[in-house]
């Protein structure tokens, strides 16, 4: 089942380019770069992470697909 | 399964080994008709007096011409990652960073290839102790090329660990690596590991072939073989402890 993610969205809202976000979560650009494509599924910690730096929950960030419909 | 196709399973596998075993057959024969014609004893004797009086300048030329493509792919590559954080180019920045990997990767195939041309030029006589400089700094060329190149990386990276000077360095760079970086690291050791495992299938087949029909003797066979099993014993023994241990 295919991961949908709104990492995007809610970075550009957040006002951080990939390479803050990156620094932000320990990470490099290019990994927020391949998770915000969905050429990579973070790990729990990682997705945790990323949803305390953007004010919200991993659910909001990350769901599966079938979940949209 | 149902029984129709555990039948077609081994009716598969039955094609598998006869076609197998043909084409083996057949490449068997050749290679036989192949060394009749030809005096292979000889043209290797006369490939290794070549390389021993040419050896200085195999060496050097070989190391040279290797080192300039590596660092021409090397340089270009460091320009377009550069290039694709000031643009936020994804896809420039992964071209850029294939290149730098494929150029180091190719200081790599200098080294092997030093020693090569050191190790077939070694049996030859009145060869000197030229040679053996000749190799070292060479070598150490290479090394020295490495090494900055490491450190050009870093400056694009920052946030990447590790002395290429010092032993401990693959570990440093490795714990520097995010999540991402290291899984792609292990996807890549994984898929290198199979392949090896199918090369050294074909590389035994070669050296049982070349025992028979060249006379090289049991050496080939004898590393190939310890090469193979080493690598067998030792991804074992990685996975029996990984499958128990804490993974991250």
């Amino acid at each position: 089942m295919p991961l949908y993610n709104r990492l995007k969205e809610f970075r550009a809202k957040a006002g951080y380019n990939q390479q803050e976000m990156g620094r932000l979560i320990g990470v490099s650009r290019q990994t927020i770069s391949l998770i915000e494509r969905g050429d990579y599924s973070p790990s729990v910690t990682l997705a945790l992470r990323l949803a305390q730096v953007l004010g919200t929950t991993v659910e909001e960030i990350f769901r599966y697909e079938e979940d949209e419909s | 399964m149902n029984r129709n196709r555990k039948g077609i399973r081994w009716v598969h596998f039955a094609l598998v080994l006869i076609i197998s075993g043909i084409v083996g057959g057949v490449i068997g024969f050749f290679s036989l008709v192949g060394t009749a014609m030809v005096d292979v004893q000889a043209v290797l004797a006369q490939l290794e007096q070549g390389m021993a009086v040419h050896v200085n300048a195999l060496l050097v030329g070989g190391t040279a011409v290797l080192l300039a493509i590596a660092l021409l792919l090397f340089g270009t590559g460091y320009r377009m990652y550069a290039d694709g954080v000031r643009s936020e180019d994804d896809a420039r920045i992964e071209s850029g960073d294939r290149r730098m990997g494929l150029g180091l990767g190719i200081t790599t195939l200098g080294f092997i290839w030093d020693f090569f041309v050191f190790g077939t030029a070694c049996g030859a006589e009145n060869l000197g102790i030229v040679f053996v400089a000749v190799f070292l700094v060479c070598a150490i060329m290479i090394c020295v090329v490495q090494v900055k190149m490491i450190d050009w990386t870093k400056k694009l990276m920052p946030e990447k660990r590790g002395d290429a000077t010092r032993m401990n360095f693959q570990k440093e760079w490795m714990e520097s690596c995010d999540e991402a970086e290291q899984y792609a690291v292990f996807k890549a050791c994984y898929r290198t590991h199979m392949f090896m495992q199918k090369l050294m299938l074909v590389l035994i087949v070669l050296c049982l072939l070349a025992r028979l029909m060249l006379g090289i003797g049991m050496s080939a066979l004898v590393a190939v073989s310890l090469i193979w099993a080493a690598q067998t014993i030792v991804y074992t023994i990685f996975s029996s402890k990984y499958s128990a241990e804490k993974l991250n």
